[in-house]
This record gives structure tokens, sequence and C-alpha cells, in this order.
């Protein structure tokens, strides 16, 4: 790009930093190998020069010399301003300035350039390196991590990947400060929970960017449309990778049932008296499989975003379920008596009938098999009994006799 | 006869003997030909180890190589999957073709996405070498670049590292991937990395960081500029210019970095960067300086070009700054050392720069009154394997220096500029022969006879004679008489 003036305006109008060095006047006499009249004239051009300046005018040569300025302007000469432009050239290699840099090994550079005797050398010498550096194997021993290492540089590299940015909650680990941050924040912080309904606290993923949004959707979209983010994206991993096993889907879903269930319901859990006991413990029965209440302090927590979704800790333990089975939680209520009687198990067919005449035995009756009346009954039934009432002359006469 | 064919309508008829034992030997012949084919087949494609191998391999067995890592990332051996396509992408950059059509792009994501750092380094790695593959493939890879982004907020240096290195390599691909990383929030990352002496120190990951810094501040907007001066990107070049060594391979990285912000024309229109100009300019030419002492090899030329280029653009661009630069102490001894070079890309930037510097008249009345400076301009001029092109440069500036005043010309000739330029005069090509008569046409015109001593002006004289005599261009003929006929009658006797 060729500039045929090269003066802009005034834009030092403040005095450079002071931290610049600049030449005294001594230095310039030496600089003008000690004449004081060439140094008089050259100060003398530079301040002509400048209030030409000022004016808002141009000079091209020594204004004071009258027969150089005619001169020029018959020439109709101006010196000539070249400016490079470096953001359109290509790239130079042989000085040095690439686009992209492709990333070698070193012992295949090598091997390229240099010859077998060098070769020989140069691993003899790296089997000498490598004794010297080899240490006795140590365990990582951070949070009880035992993860094993050779080499400082590797525990190093193990410890900011896997230790460094962990939440102390769900041990799930990030990448950096920031996103542990907003982890912590959408996740595991309750305050977050009240207000994200009423306002906008859905930080933007980008760390520049100051905007909050008041859904992970409305986030991720703002991501994908401002930032370009690609549209199927998510920071981080389980850091549990047991394969999730199939019953804790089905849990989810239970989960999710008995949450509403239990939100409009709860006076079943703190009725334990009320639940129903079954004498016969079939093993179904007492599945904890397939125990579906729980409290309300152990609903699981939702995830926060899509970007920052992950599997979640849902796994049921034993000592929920333990109290359930011991108070004799069963799981039939609400079943249908199809249901039920396929559930007894059926052992003797309906065709066999013991005895000419008599009834069938283990025929299945309807309202239940070993169902007492106080089972099918409503529990609103009033059973007390005045005992001045009773009439016992039934009683009396079979003693008697 | 009817039973039979009844027989033949009904059952199947089932072969000879004879037939039986030819189907067999057939199936066990074509048996035989497909196992040796494969052996055949599997004998060519077989590659030494890769750490042996010097030559690229055929664009087939780069595919199956590919095709294999990735099948080996699918199936769990991250760690030597990624290492096998790291190699596989530098040696060709069209295996990242391949590698994207094998959907290896989600399988390299999720290595990203790895709490082993094994994995995350060779992961990274791959990344590097994926993305400096063809354009096509690096509009794909783009996807990884928020991931990228993430690792130079952490902690690992060497993931900063790789990290910094890969989105290098993407935005020099193209512009809009430069305008995507900006979007993404990539550059206070990146200058937060060189921030400190301490983190510049970690010379492996500053270099990383300034190849990708460098890459986006090629930028054709000035957004990417604009958003570097906002996140302190001064600070940072102070820290780089003042406390990098010249002895440090960064000095070219640095020095790249500064020319390609500090050479834009926006960048003088933004009166907050005024200010930081002159402390850049002055830090530019101390570091050129202390370079220029460094012996002469390679990456002498390589380390000084990007500070003389960064000077002078911004002497062109403002002439406050050429007056600046008149009052540095070191701009002229470091100009003076450039000069002695014996690399001709330095020699020319170093008179380009000069040529802007003395677009302003009290800065050309500066150059010619170093006369150590003028007699190695001229010398250069009298070179016998100069190039053209710096022959011709050099004039360019010569035609300057003689119109700044008649005083000006008197030193010049004082100095013994009208015999050099007569001495390149016989020895020249008539192309540049015009130029040189141009000056010392006005040369001439300035003389103070009264000053000069006898006969010295005869050899300018016997020159211009010679050239009359030996040149077949008519009008450079009848142009050389006319400059002689400016010297004064007495001296025609002489």
């Amino acid at each position: 790009m060729e500039i045929e003036e090269s003066y802009h305006g005034n834009i030092l109008k403040t005095l450079p930093l002071d931290e610049i060095p600049k030449v005294t006047n001594s230095e310039r006499l030496v600089l003008f190998g000690g004449d004081r009249e060439l140094l008089t004239y050259y100060l003398g051009i530079r301040e002509a020069a400048a209030k030409i300046r000022q004016d808002g005018g141009q000079c091209f040569c020594d204004p004071r010399d009258d027969k150089m300025t005619t001169r020029l302007k018959a020439e109709g000469w101006r010196p000539r301003v070249l400016v490079k432009d470096l953001k359109n050239e290509g790239d130079d290699p042989d000085l040095g300035l690439v686009g992209k840099q492709t990333a070698l090994d070193e012992d295949t550079k090598k091997l390229d350039s240099d010859t077998d005797s060098e070769n020989e050398e140069r691993s003899k010498n790296r089997l000498e390196g490598e004794k010297e550096n080899k240490m006795e194997s140590f365990v990582c021993g951070v949070q009880g991590c035992s993860a094993q290492f050779t080499s400082l540089a590797s525990h190093e590299s193990h410890y900011h990947t896997s230790h460094n940015f962990v939440c102390h909650v769900c041990r799930r680990a990030f990448v950096s400060n920031f996103l542990l941050d907003v982890h912590l924040e959408e996740n595991h912080d309750s305050y977050f929970k009240v207000l994200s309904p009423q306002m906008d606290m859905y930080r933007c993923l980008v760390e520049s960017c100051i905007l909050k949004f008041r859904t992970s959707d409305l986030r991720k979209d703002h991501l994908v449309t401002v930032h370009k983010f690609p549209a199927p994206f998510s920071f981080h991993g389980p850091i549990n990778h047991k394969p999730q096993k199939a019953k804790s889907s089905k849990k989810k879903s239970r989960e999710k049932a008995n949450k509403n269930r239990n939100n409009c319901s709860a006076m079943d859990m703190e009725r334990p008296e009320a639940t129903i006991h079954e004498p016969a413990a079939s093993p179904s029965a007492l599945n904890p499989e397939k125990t579906t209440t729980y409290s309300p302090s152990q609903q699981p927590t939702s995830t926060s975003t899509a970007a920052m979704d992950v599997e979640p800790c849902t796994e049921v333990s034993a000592e929920n379920a333990a109290p359930l089975q011991d108070k004799g939680r069963h799981s039939n209520r609400g079943k249908k008596w199809s249901q039920r009687s396929r559930g007894r198990g059926g052992r003797v067919p309906a065709t066999i009938c013991f005895g000419r005449g008599s009834q069938r035995a283990f025929q299945h009756q309807r309202g239940g098999r070993g169902r007492h009346w106080h089972q099918t009954q409503h529990m609103d039934v009033d059973t007390t009994v005045d005992i001045e009432k009773v009439d016992f002359a039934d009683l009396a006469e079979s003693l008697e006799g | 006869m009817a039973g039979e064919e009844h027989r033949k309508l009904y059952k199947k008829s089932g072969k000879d003997t004879f037939e039986i034992q030819l189907a067999v030997k057939d199936s066990l012949l074509s048996g035989q030909r497909r196992e040796r084919e494969r052996l055949l087949t599997r004998k060519r494609l077989k590659v030494e180890s890769l750490n042996e191998a010097t030559c690229k391999l055929s664009a087939e067995k780069e595919q199956l190589r590919v095709e294999g890592a990735t099948k080996l990332l699918k199936s769990g051996q991250k760690v030597e999957a990624l290492t096998a396509l790291h190699q596989c992408f530098a040696r060709d950059s069209k295996n990242a073709e391949t590698f994207i059509k094998c959907e290896g792009l989600p399988l390299l994501h999720s290595c990203l996405l790895s709490t082993n750092s094994s994995v995350l380094h060779a992961a990274a790695w791959c990344s590097i070498n994926l993305t400096a593959a063809d354009s096509h493939a690096v509009q794909k890879a783009l996807r990884l670049s928020p991931f990228l982004i993430q690792f130079l907020s952490g902690s690992d240096s060497t993931m900063q590292e790789l990290c910094a290195w890969a989105i290098g390599n993407l935005a020099g691909d193209s512009q809009s991937n430069k305008e995507t990383l900006l979007g993404q929030g990539v550059i206070p990352h990146l200058l937060n990395l060189v921030s400190t002496p301490h983190h510049v120190m970690v010379e492996t990951r500053t270099q990383s960081v300034l190849h990708a810094l460098i890459n986006l501040a090629r930028d054709t907007t000035y957004k990417c500029c604009r958003c570097m001066l906002e996140n302190s990107l001064f600070s940072s070049l102070k820290i780089l210019l003042k406390e990098v060594p010249e002895s440090s391979q960064l000095c070219q990285e640095i020095g790249w970095l500064t020319s390609c912000v500090y050479s834009r024309e926006e960048i003088f229109s933004e009166i907050l960067n005024a200010n930081q100009c002159g402390t850049i300019l002055h830090l530019v030419v101390d570091k050129l300086l202390h370079l220029s002492c460094l012996p002469q090899d390679e990456s002498k030329e390589k380390m000084m070009i990007p500070y003389l280029l960064c000077c002078g653009n911004m002497i062109g661009l403002s002439t406050e700054l050429a007056l600046l630069a008149s009052d540095l102490p070191m701009f002229l001894p470091a100009m003076k050392a450039c000069l002695s070079s014996s690399s001709n890309a330095i020699l020319l930037d170093t008179v380009w720069t000069l040529s802007n510097f003395c677009a302003e008249p009290s800065c050309r009345a500066l150059v010619v009154s170093q006369s150590e400076l003028m007699s190695r301009l001229l010398s250069l001029c009298n070179e016998a394997d100069i190039h053209f092109e710096l022959l011709s440069e050099v004039l360019s500036l010569m035609e300057g220096m003689v119109r700044v005043s008649c005083v000006m010309n008197r030193l010049l000739i004082k100095q013994g500029t009208l015999e050099n330029l007569s001495h390149l005069l016989k020895n020249s090509k008539s192309t540049v022969a015009d130029k040189i008569l141009s000056i010392m046409e006005i040369l001439l015109q300035d003389l103070d006879l009264p000053q000069q001593p006898p006969g010295a002006l005869s050899y300018v004289r016997e020159s211009l004679q010679y050239l009359t005599t030996i040149s077949f261009d008519i009008k450079l003929v009848e142009r050389t008489k006319a400059v002689m006929e400016l010297f004064p009658l007495s001296t025609s006797s002489v």
C-alpha cells in the first residue's frame, strides 16, 4: 500500500511517556560531528516544519529555502512512503510467518536428518538418561486416588486433570475454575435454585460474556447463535464411568412417578401403620427394586444445563430400602386382583379337587386369599365392643354340656 | 420312464460323485487363491514402524492406517490410536479428511473430555495436526474450539501449550475462523498466559500462544487487534519486549506480533493507542539494535525482519513517530548496524525504513548529516553483487536526500557524493543511469564553485564523457550532455 502523503493529524497531542529516553543536546552534538552550525540548522528546519504542520500545511523541504521550495513545486515531487500490509500477505516460511504449524515427532525428525551412527549415539544417551531419571513408582494419594506414576511430570499432569477443579459435592472434575464456579452455582447453591425461576441466573459459558439467561436452553441457544458453539456440545463427561444398570433407569422412572405420588399423598409416608403387612414373605414383595417410596429429602436434584449435564448419581442405596423392608412395606397396594392372584403363584391347579363333594381346596376366593375381615374392610370400621352387652348364653351352655 | 419323469418333477436330482469331487476341488482352489491374495495384499501393505518410515506412504496405505487407528480409538485404545492419528496427519494432510469421514471427530471430542491426562495430551497433539490440515477439514475441526479454549484457562501448562497451538492453526486457516474464535472469547485467555514475566518464562507455551495471537492479529477487520488492545496487549508486549533475551527464539514471534498489531493504520486513528505507539517504537528499536549485535546466522535475519517491518510501518504511518524516532538515541545506531548486515532482505527493509523516515524534511537533514550512514549507503550501491532492487531503492532514497535544501546539497558534495555517483554511473545499467543523472543534476545546480578544490570535478566530468561514448541510448546521451552543460566553463578545461 503506497501512501502519497505520510502526514496525519497531530495524534500525539500529549507528550510521550516519560519512560522513553530522548537524546540530549550533547549527544545530538556528537551525532553532528561537533558541528554546532549544522546542529543549529537542523533544529531550525525542524522547528519551521513543525510550525507549518501546526498551521495545517505541508512542507517537503526546508521551508526557509525558497530555491528548493520553488524547485519542488516545479517538479511536483513528493516524498514516497510505503506501508507493508502484513495482514494480507501470505505465509512466508523463510521468515517464520506461517499460518499453520504441524507437530512432528522428535524421533521422526531426527531420524530423517541424521546418520546411523548419530542415531546410535543418541539412543544410547537416551537410555542412559532414562536410567538416571527413572524413579520408583509412587501413588498419587490425593483424596484417596490410587493412580501410580513413575515421573513427577506425569503426576503433575494427572493432578491438574483430575484433582484440581473438582466439585467437593459430586466429585466431578472440570477443566477450569470458571466452569467449576458455574457448576457449583447452578447445582449446589440453594440461593440459585430459589432465584433462578424469578430472574436471569444462568451465566454464559464464555467467560468474557456478561449475559445471563433464565434457562439453560436459552443459554445454549445464545452459545450456538452468538458464540458459534457447536450445537451438540458438552463440557465434561461423568467422573464415574461405571456402566449404568438398567434398574437405575427404572428407578428413575419410578422416582418420578413416586415423586408425584409423594407430593400429593404425603400421608402415605406419614402413617407407617397404615401400610399392609403380608405374612407370606414373597420375594417379589420385599424386593428392594420394587420399593418405590422415598422420603422427600432423598429426592434427586435436577441437573443444570445441557452443556453441563452429566448423568446424575442416582444410585439408590440399600439403606433407603431397608427400613421399608423392616416395616413390611408391600408393593401390591393398588394392583388389580388378577395381578395379585398371579402374584400368589397359583401352586395348585384349579382342576384338582380333593374329596368328592368337598369344596375345592386351595380355591382362591374372590377378595383374595387368606385375607381377614380387617384386611378387606375399610379402615374406618369401628371395631370396639361393649362387654356388658355381650350375650354369653351360648358360651354357658357349651360349658355345662 | 414315467416314474423317472415324475421323480424329476418332484425331487431334486442329486449330483454325480464326479461332479461333487470337482465342486469340492474348485472350492478348495478358490479358497486357496483367496488366502494367497490376502497374504500378498497384507505383505504389500505392511508398513514398518512409523518411526522408521522416512517416506510418505501411498494413498491407499494412508487410508488404511487412518481407518485402523479410528477403529482402535473406538475400541478404547485411545492413546495408541491418537498417537497413530497424530503421525498420520503429520505425514499427509489428506488423512484428516479420511478421519472425519470415518466419524472420528466425535471420538476426538470425547477424548478431550477424558479425565486421563495421557489421553488428553494425546488428543491435543492429534488436534494440532488435524487443525494444520486442508481448509475443508479444518472447518469441521473448528467444532473442537470451545474445548480447546477452556483448557487455556486450566492449570495444566502442557495442555495450555498444545491447545494454544491448535487454536493458532485454526486461526491461521481463514478469516471466518478468526471471527469465530474471537466470538468464543479466546483472546483474553491467550493474553492471560503472557501477562506476567512468570508466565512468559515457560518458553514453549509462550511460543504457542504467540503463534495463535499472530494469526489472530492478521485479521482483515481489525476486530481481533482491538480486542487484544482492550485486554492489555500493550502491557504484555512491554513485558515480552523487555524480559525476553535476544538469544531466545521467542524474539521472532514477539516481533511478528508487534508488527502485525502496530503496523495497522487503524491503530493511529484511536487516540487511546497514541501514547502506546511511542513506547512500542522505542522498545522495537532497542530490540533491533541488540539483535543486530548477534553473530550472523540464518536465525538472525528471521529475527530482525519483523522488527524492521514494525519500525518502517510505524514511522511511515505517523510523522510524529518519525520525529520521535529521530529523538531516540539508538535509532540511528540501529540503522547503521542494519546497513552493515550481509543479508539482502535486511538491507532492503532498512533502506525502506529510512525512506519512510526521510519523508519528514528534518529527518532527511538528520540522515544527510550522518556521513557514516551516507557513505555506507553509497558504498552499497558500488558493491559488485548488489541486487538491482536494492540499488534502485538506495537511489530513490538519494533522490530525496538532495531535495532538502541547498545547504544540505553542499554538505553532500563535500562528503564526495558526486564522485561516488560518477563511479556508479560508469558501472551501472542504463535503467539506473537516469536516476543517477537526475541526482547529479540537482547537486551540480547547487554547486558552490569557489569552495571546490581544483580538479575536484574532473573525475565527474570524465565519467559523464565516458557515458556519452558507450551508451547507445540516444535519450540518455542527450540527458548526459545536458548535465555536462551544468559544469561551469572554468571547469571544462580542468
